[in-house]
């Protein structure tokens, strides 16, 4: 990724540190870096296991003037957390890439073995030593890709896929692929799937670490004392109301990265609550979260001039 | 640690607390208050001592639990006095308790000062604010204990007239012949 | 040396189950890529050949269990307070009754096919809280659940690239915390008991006698810990080295859950309704900002370099110094798992060689 490395030393011209991804060294697939020298920079790379969204970073280091390198997934990110103000376009050089669709690697290892070795042939996939359909391994926002090219962007590396990833996108009208088996359950059962799912909870709240819009974090009511809004134990019933305090409070928020329902070590498909009030909002008002810098979230936009008095100023 | 007192605390179930009631409160400033305490169960509270310096486990079962010096003497058989500032969750729960109200209590725990390495040497007690509470146990006891030690100095600090605690203690100090005591606040 | 037959596992596991629950490596409904401790029962499958992603602990340390209920009432001239005992208030929804781990401390439990760095994980926590009444620190709770638990250990003859094991002296061969082990050979599993209680169960009719040798062993990475524990020491200070080396982390709390050997926890009161309550105990985790969030605001691990130092001080350098055994056994979970591909052995290599 030569373009990649220079684009990178470029941008650290510029700014302080630049968030990117390097290979480790004993599983051969990438994981996320921080590129403070030129020097450092030398390791960057990007390919298909660059599953990481490294949007999450940027409200904790607000205030400082950063690189990131994103796919257009993340970007989606990216431009929502401007919008909340939780990084400025100035302080940021977003360095786009164009991604060809990333795989699953945790699928990948749970099925042949932590750090087995991935030959990502573009068309097929070679695990181990066994060849499989590339598909099978696709991280499952693949599936639902929007565009695969950044829409913010300072600079670009690679190349643009002018749309979605790859061929395999169907858009957002993919649902997840539980969504069906749930649509066909009456309320008592949705309610039995999901405490069954949430029964195994350990409350680790990785899902609310990697989320780029959970950046309450170290105050997050999941987890305070004061307010006790959500009780302390670890078990189903918590794990559930926990887990609905998030997604409400990320509605017309989540960009659908995917990265909660990919951190959760225990694989409940969180993915599926986000996915379906993601398409309420968009149905109800024409909203995705990281469509555009200038679109204003419709569950924090509200007029109350407009309302009382009935005319506008 | 097998000679520290463990009265309060059952061998085998060491978590669970053991019911006290408030005998009587005392607003020592505007945001500390002492509690005087007394095990319900009767043959506990006769058996109950401890060592100055030692800690006691508060609770009030709903709110939490938590850590407070025991502020009282081991010579002082009637109660066991906790003194608390209003900070958090539990404090709180404890600065709204009256006398009459049910607690539990996990006491005592925790370590004591080497006084019996003291003996025979002038000792001064130095300490501030809220600060003061395991150090007026400590002090309490050298008192009780008089003859073994030479000259008792007290110094006494809190950041403003209104945080000094225990006042009436403090002026018998003052009173006190035998006693040197000096106290000091920072405005 | 006693044998079983692949195939005849699950009757094993029936016999077994006859006196205790029994908890093996389960994949949970519609999670195919999961694989978890679970309760088993008749007909479900067990994996004996992937690694879970969650350590077994919670079968001496649940994710919550309630130390003792409490319970307000009117007295005619006064308030009462009764403090329960730990089984919860009857018909008040007690605490882990949905998590399936909270059961009553004692009952009779089997684990079955837990690896070796998870049976030895048990005996580094009985360091702890395994002491008898009268030591300094004594759990009832844990040492009942821990005295009516029985290991069934499945030997490793492959590992993974996240297993680190073989850093400790026995590695993959080790029999410390195991009742009875299964080594994985030709068409099933020779068995060896290692206590008496797994002796007890070789004289049940379902082993048959094999001439097969055991097989060889898996050889993981191997982590040099050295002087490890006292170079954590010196490097306490520097921080330039815990912040580049967790500029990846988020600070979630999967690495310290999943662990076998992570014991933190919490204690709370949750009332069901105004006048009962359940002092509870959970995980907790000092990667999380809460965890050390003092009263007055002050919070002395601010950042996610003071609290990764924490958990590698604490696992390698202050539990080694006090109660003289590492704090890891190993098992990778850790690195296997972590949502941003932190390895903590990366990080012990770098403290080496700071």
């Amino acid at each position: 990724m030569a373009d990649l490395v220079t684009t990178i030393k470029q941008t650290l011209k510029d700014v302080e540190l630049v968030l990117g991804w390097v290979r480790d060294p004993a599983t051969g697939v990438a994981a996320p870096a921080r590129f403070h020298t030129e020097e450092e920079a030398e390791a960057a790379v990007f390919d298909s296991t660059c599953v990481h969204n490294l949007a999450v970073h940027l409200p904790r280091l607000k205030g400082r003037r950063l690189g990131i390198v994103a796919k257009g997934c993340d970007a989606r990110s990216v431009v929502e957390l401007i919008i909340e103000h939780e990084a400025e376009r100035e302080d940021l050089k977003v360095i786009g890439v164009g991604c060809g669709s990333i795989l699953d690697v945790k699928k990948i290892w749970r099925r042949f073995g932590y750090g087995v070795e991935i030959d990502d042939r573009g068309d097929s996939l070679e695990l181990g030593g066994e060849r499989g359909p590339r598909e099978d391994f696709l991280a499952r926002k693949c599936h639902g890709c929007l565009e695969a090219d950044p829409d913010i962007y300072d600079l670009f590396v690679g190349e643009s896929a002018g749309g979605p990833a790859g061929e395999i996108s169907g858009g957002r009208e993919e649902p997840h692929p539980l969504s069906a088996m749930l649509e066909d359950l009456a309320p008592a059962e949705r309610r039995a799937f999901w405490r069954e799912q949430f029964s195994r909870c350990i409350r680790c709240y990785a899902c609310r670490e990697v989320c780029p819009m959970c950046f309450c974090r170290d105050i997050c009511i999941m987890q305070t004392q004061v307010p006790h809004w959500a009780g302390g134990e670890v078990n189903a019933r918590e794990s559930e109301m926990i887990q609905h305090i998030r997604v409400s409070h990320l509605a017309g928020r989540c960009t659908g990265c995917g990265e909660c329902e990919r951190a959760c070590p225990v694989g409940i498909p969180l993915m599926l609550l986000m996915d379906e009030q993601n398409r309420a909002i968009e149905d109800m008002f024409g909203y995705r979260a990281g469509d555009s810098l200038r679109a204003r979230p419709p569950m924090q936009t509200f007029s109350i001039e407009k309302d009382l008095w009935g005319d506008e100023e | 640690m097998s000679t520290i007192p463990r009265e309060g605390i059952k061998a085998s179930e060491p978590l669970r607390p053991e019911p006290a009631t408030v005998l009587d409160v005392i607003t020592e400033t505007p945001n500390i208050k002492s509690l005087r305490l007394a095990f319900d169960d009767e043959s506990l509270m006769q058996s109950f001592s401890f060592l100055q310096g030692q800690v006691g486990q508060l609770s009030v079962p709903g709110a939490g639990e938590a850590t407070f010096a025991i502020a009282s003497p081991p010579s002082q058989r009637e109660y066991f006095q906790f003194s608390v500032m209003k900070t958090g969750v539990v404090t709180t729960a404890i600065h709204e308790l009256r006398a009459g109200d049910r607690v539990a209590v996990r006491a005592p725990m925790g370590n004591t000062f080497p006084t019996d390495d003291w003996k025979g040497r002038n000792i001064v007690v130095i300490g501030g604010g809220i600060g003061m509470a395991p150090l007026r146990s400590l002090f309490m006891y050298l008192e009780d204990h008089r003859d073994d030690y030479g000259g008792l100095q007290l110094i006494y600090g809190a950041r403003t007239p209104k945080d000094v605690c225990y006042l009436d203690d403090c002026r018998q100090w003052e009173a006190g012949s035998d006693i040197d005591f000096v106290t000091s606040v920072d405005t | 040396m006693k044998f079983i037959a692949a195939k005849k596992i699950p009757d094993l596991l029936g016999l077994l189950a006859r006196d205790a629950r029994v908890w093996a490596p389960l994949v949970p409904e519609d999670s195919a890529d999961t694989l978890l401790f679970l309760p088993w029962e008749p007909g479900a499958e067990v994996d004996l050949e992937r690694f879970t992603q969650v350590s077994p602990k919670k079968l001496v340390m649940p994710g919550s269990e309630p130390l003792f209920s409490f319970s307000y009432s009117m007295a005619v001239d006064c308030e009462r307070l009764e403090i329960g005992d730990a089984r919860g208030v009857p018909g008040a929804g007690g605490a882990s009754d949905a998590d399936g781990a909270g059961e009553a401390p004692g009952a009779a439990t089997v684990l079955f096919g837990a690896r070796a760095c998870d049976a030895r994980s048990l005996t580094v926590l009985d360091a702890l809280f395994g002491l008898e009444p009268g030591e300094a620190y004594n759990d009832p709770l844990y040492r009942a659940r821990r005295a009516a638990l029985t290991v069934v250990t499945l030997a490793c003859t492959s590992c993974d690239a996240a297993c680190f094991c073989s850093s400790w002296a026995e590695g993959p061969a080790s029999t410390e915390g195991s009742d009875l082990i299964l080594y994985p050979v030709e068409g099933g599993y020779l068995a060896r008991g290692v206590s008496d209680r797994g002796e007890a169960l070789l004289v049940l009719d379902i082993w048959e006698e094999s001439e097969q040798p055991l097989p060889e062993l898996a050889e993981t990475d191997r982590v040099p810990f050295g002087t490890l524990n006292t170079k954590l020491l010196e490097i306490f200070s520097d921080m330039d080295f815990w912040e580049r080396a967790t500029e990846r982390c988020v600070s979630c709390g999967y690495c310290t859950y999943a662990c076998p050997t992570c014991y933190c926890f919490n204690i709370f009161d949750e009332m069901r309704g105004s006048r009962d309550g359940e002092r509870c105990r959970s995980w907790d985790a000092c990667m999380f900002y809460l965890y050390t969030l003092e009263t007055s605001g002050h919070n002395p691990r601010p950042t996610i370099a003071h609290r990764y130092r924490n958990r590698i001080g604490h696992k390698f350098s202050y539990y080694p110094e006090n109660q003289g055994t590492t704090l890891c056994t190993g098992c990778g979970r850790c690195i296997r798992g972590c949502p941003v591909g932190l390895d903590i052995r990366d990080v012990l290599r770098g403290a080496g060689e700071r």
